[in-house]
């Protein structure tokens, strides 16, 4: 149900390119075109970062030596921004600490120049299918959000009495209300969260908590 | 032992003993004058009384012939003479008086009528018989008999015979009628010989002498020189002036007071002698005694000013003497001390600990370097005195007792402990400081010294700092600090010397040693990162170089390869028109254009950095090298060693690269030789000239190339070391034929291997200009 729901709004699959090599830059949109993804490119890095869109359905190729920003840089802002795109740097003779670095610091991968085409092309959808499952997570949980926002103060404290297992009668105690109140609530809850059940009821909540903790 | 002053010795003591040796000797005098006097006076009496007698003698004599001649006249006073009886009366009177020499009878007329001689006795005969007496003496008396009618002496006459002689003339009167003489002739001398005091001629000379004084016979023919005493007496019968004259001429009494005299003046000698002998040993005596007064004194004086307290006791321990100073020390007076027995009362209370001294004293063995005691005081205060002990002698050479001296040692002890006690913390604080200090006389060896604190013996236990640094060995500076090296610890150590007047006066030489090690590491850190920072700048080029032309060429490739993959896959599903392919073929054909002219740079670029090669010094070139090297040769402990024989010797060469594969080369050779003992670590640059080329070489001691690699040596990106490029050698060796020159390495004779390279000597002329094709070579 959820799934169909975001079917309307799916952004085509897109890869990124940020590298200062124009040459580099263009034929590698010649390559991965050949895949069928939408291929964007970037000279600089820092326009790549005002411009980019998120969440979607994208890839980054990252150059990490580059004149101004090196990719290394980059990746970071973007985690700052808690934008888990996935990253793929590219980088010109395979340096291991460089390697062992970019490791660290939660690229899933690397590329050396020249590159092997079939490794390109099994490297790029390998991260696009990551791509697709963080941008839905991404989605999912802000649709949650929105319908979470829509709850009173008073329907969220049922809410967590609920998803902690307590019957209304109980809720009805704790909270010094009548457990007619509580049902009315939990309907309210049920109606504002666009759920029939309260097992669905439950997997929003249960996604959700943990956010809410953090909040 | 107390002394009495010299008695004062007054003159009078002398002159006592003076005055009574005079006196005596005057008494004596007096006495024998006396003596003598009187003896002569006596001897006088004597002499006057023995010459009456004499006479007297003399005298009764010649009346006894007068009286005998006057009888025989008287016989003949007759009518009728009778001669014959005449004769026998004048030989019986010649016979009675022997001095008688003739008897005579003389008639008126002078003439000798009857003349009677004696028998015996020859003798000279005066008057003849029958003659006329015609002697004037003789007729003075014929006639004097003749007209007095009485008994006539003559005078005395000469004889022929030289004798003197009188006569006695008596007449013959018969009845009135004078009818001649009756005359004896009689020698002088004869009245002196048989006179009766025959033992006086023994003690007189007996003289007759006339009226005139002249001796006419005497008793004795020798002449007297020693006459005493004389006296003249009248010989009265005579009368005709005749004197006896008796001369004393020995007396037994002289002889006699003589010796007495004698005897007196010998035993005043004897007692002036006995005397002066007396004086000389007194004044010997007293010479001595001031002597010993004066050493007494001395003796007194010095035992009054020791300090040292003495003690004299006898084999039973008894105190026999003890001197000021012991009674000063102990407070006790001489008299208390003297006599007293043990136990004495200046011991403390542990008698038996002060038994055991005395008897270890008592029997001879106490120590030579002596006893530690305690002295209690009569005060009760107790000080500890040190004992010395030796025996006392007395003057027969026998043992009387031992003689102790006692020093008050409270204060040296103090004195000593303190100073011990500075001495420990001196020691203590030189022990605990944070630097090693050491001293040393300046003339004994590095291993000789006076002093060390702990840190030294930890630090320097192996090795010690050299005595004698070389680079310092200056007379004028020899305590300029230095750092050392300590090669078994690897600690750095800053060495500073001094010379400074040791406690005993002498000069010694201290050195203090810090541990600069961190600070040296510090240092070293720097240097060493500025070292290899200028290493990295001077090999930067040639490796930015590899780098940018990896990446230069990469782009383009990579683009290349990029658009083919595209094209490709796109001509593959066919969903693709020539028009769409073209533009991207274009592409590949400007990147293939890129990569071209990233070679064309590169080639620009060597063009550009083409070696400023020119003549150059071998000399400078291996000193600029081996001075940036040593660093990591000192770090390695290892030493650089050059054998230039012409240090003038030119190569055409740029002295940067050559400086370069001098480093790298010489950089391989300490790293070789990382496993050796520091002493074997030596890396060895010799240069030699073969015509036109110098033929360089740097040889190490390590453990040398192993064959199986030594032909990939100067491959490029090949290395045996974890951290290397695999580039030193190759670049090397580029460099190296670069400047027309070879680089090979070949084992060394006995260990490690020599890198061996050539370059071209530089001739006389000057700069040689670059052949273009040396470009082509790169």
């Amino acid at each position: 149900m959820l799934h169909t729901q975001h079917r309307s709004d799916e952004t085509p699959e897109t890869v990124y390119i940020v590298d200062d090599d124009e040459a580099v830059r263009d034929s590698l949109q010649w390559l991965i075109e050949t895949e069928g993804y939408q291929v964007k490119c970037f000279e600089d890095p820092e326009m790549f970062l005002d411009q980019l869109q998120w969440p979607q359905t994208c890839v980054l190729l990252l150059d990490i030596r580059m004149p101004t920003i090196s990719g290394l840089e980059v990746q970071k802002v973007l985690i700052d921004r808690g934008i888990p795109i996935p990253t793929v740097f590219i980088t010109g003779h395979g340096d291991v600490t460089l390697a062992v670095e970019t490791m660290k610091s939660g690229a899933v991968d690397f590329l050396e120049k020249p590159f092997d085409e079939s490794k390109i092309k099994s490297l790029i959808n390998q991260h696009m299918a990551l791509a697709k499952e963080l941008a839905e997570s991404y989605r999912l949980d802000e649709h949650i959000n929105k319908l979470y926002s829509k709850l009173t103060a008073r329907e969220l404290q049922v809410l967590e009495r609920i998803v902690a297992g307590r019957l209304n009668k109980q809720i009805a105690d704790d909270l010094n209300i009548s457990i007619k109140t509580v049902e009315a609530h939990r309907a309210n809850i049920m109606d504002k969260l666009q759920v029939t059940t309260v097992a669905d009821l439950l997997k929003i909540a249960l996604r959700k908590s943990p956010e809410t903790n953090q909040s | 032992m107390r002394l009495i002053d010299q008695p004062r010795t007054s003159p009078l003591v002398w002159a006592t003993p003076l005055v009574g040796i005079i006196l005596f000797v005057l008494a004596m005098g007096g006495l024998l004058y006396n003596m003598y006097t009187e003896d002569q006076q006596q001897t006088g009496l004597r002499v006057v009384r023995d010459a009456v007698a004499i006479q007297g003698d003399i005298q009764a004599r010649l009346t006894t012939r007068r009286e005998r001649v006057e009888k025989i006249a008287r016989s003949l006073e007759q009518e009728r003479p009778d001669y014959e009886s005449f004769k026998v009366a004048a030989g019986a009177l010649l016979n009675e008086f022997q001095d008688l020499t003739s008897v005579m009878v003389i008639d008126t007329e002078r003439r000798v009528s009857y003349l009677s001689l004696p028998d015996q006795q020859p003798s000279e005969v005066l008057h003849p018989l029958y003659q006329t007496v015609e002697d004037a003496e003789s007729y003075w008396a014929f006639n004097a008999a003749r007209e007095t009618r009485a008994a006539a002496f003559s005078k005395p006459f000469l004889g022929a015979s030289n004798t003197v002689y009188i006569e006695i003339h008596s007449p013959i009167v018969h009845q009135g009628e004078f009818r001649g003489t009756v005359a004896v002739t009689l020698p002088v001398s004869a009245l002196l010989r048989y006179s009766n005091y025959q033992n006086f001629s023994e003690v007189y000379v007996l003289t007759i002498v006339d009226g005139g004084g002249n001796p006419i016979a005497s008793n004795v023919s020798r002449t007297v020189d020693n006459a005493k005493l004389s006296e003249e007496v009248t010989l009265e019968p005579p009368g005709q002036g005749l004197k006896l004259r008796a001369v004393l001429y020995k007396t037994s009494s002289e002889l006699f007071s003589r010796m007495l005299a004698w005897t007196v003046v010998g035993l005043s000698l004897v007692i002036v002698w006995s005397f002066v002998l007396l004086f000389r040993h007194a004044r010997l005596r007293s010479q001595a005694e001031k002597r010993l007064l004066d050493e007494t004194k001395f003796r007194r004086a010095m035992e009054n000013s020791v300090v040292t307290g003495m003690r004299a006791i006898d084999l039973k321990g008894r105190i026999t003497y003890v001197n000021p100073a012991f009674c000063k020390m102990t407070g006790y007076t001489e008299q208390e001390l003297v006599g007293m027995a043990p136990p004495f009362p200046y011991w403390p209370d542990q008698s038996d600990e002060q038994r055991k001294h005395l008897d270890l004293i008592l029997s001879g063995k106490a120590p030579p370097k002596g006893i530690e005691v305690q002295v209690r005081r009569r005060n009760g205060t107790l000080f500890d005195a040190r004992m010395y002990v030796s025996p006392l002698v007395d003057s027969e050479g026998k043992q009387s007792g031992w003689m102790t001296s006692m020093t008050d040692i409270t204060e040296p002890r103090r004195v000593r402990e303190e100073l011990a006690a500075a001495h420990r913390r001196f020691e203590r604080i030189l022990e605990e400081l944070d630097a090693a200090i050491s001293i040393r006389s300046p003339e004994g060896t590095a291993d000789e010294f006076i002093f060390l604190n702990r840190l030294h013996r930890e630090w320097f236990a192996q090795a010690s700092p050299p005595q004698y640094v070389k680079s310092i060995r200056n007379k004028n500076l020899p305590f300029l600090p230095f750092e050392w090296l300590n090669q078994s610890t690897g600690r750095w150590y800053e060495v500073r010397r001094r010379s400074i007047p040791w406690v005993d006066g002498a000069t010694v030489i201290m050195q203090v040693a810090t541990d600069i090690t961190t600070r040296k590491e510090a240092e070293n850190m720097t240097r060493q990162q500025q070292e290899k920072l200028q290493f990295t700048s001077r090999l930067i080029t040639l490796g930015e170089l590899a780098s940018s032309l990896a990446h230069e060429i990469n782009q383009p490739l990579t683009a290349i390869s990029n658009y083919n993959m595209g094209s490709v896959a796109r001509l593959k599903s066919g969903a693709v028109s020539p028009e769409e392919l073209l533009p991207v073929l274009e592409k590949v054909n400007t990147q293939a254009q890129r990569a071209g002219d990233v070679i064309r740079r590169i080639r620009e670029f060597v063009k550009q950095q083409e070696p400023k090669r020119g003549p150059c010094p071998i000399s400078k070139i291996i000193e600029d090298a081996v001075g940036f090297s040593q660093l990591e040769a000192a770090h390695r402990s290892a030493r650089i060693e050059r054998f230039i024989p012409d240090e003038g010797l030119s190569v055409i060469a740029d002295p940067i690269l050559i400086e370069q594969v001098l480093m790298n080369l010489i950089k391989n050779g300490l790293e070789a030789m990382t496993g050796l003992p520091p002493d074997d670590r030596r890396v060895e640059i010799t240069v030699e000239h073969l015509g036109t080329l110098a033929r360089i070489g740097v040889r190490d001691h390590g453990t040398g190339v192993p064959d199986a690699i030594r032909d990939r040596l100067f491959e490029s990106f090949f290395s045996t070391k974890s951290e290397g490029m695999g580039m030193g050698l190759n670049i090397c060796r580029t460099i190296i034929e670069y400047h027309q020159g070879q680089l090979w390495m070949e084992p060394a004779d006995s260990q490690g291997s020599v890198f061996i390279f050539t370059l071209p000597v530089s001739p006389d002329h000057p700069v040689e200009q670059l052949a273009p094709q040396a470009t082509e070579n790169s």
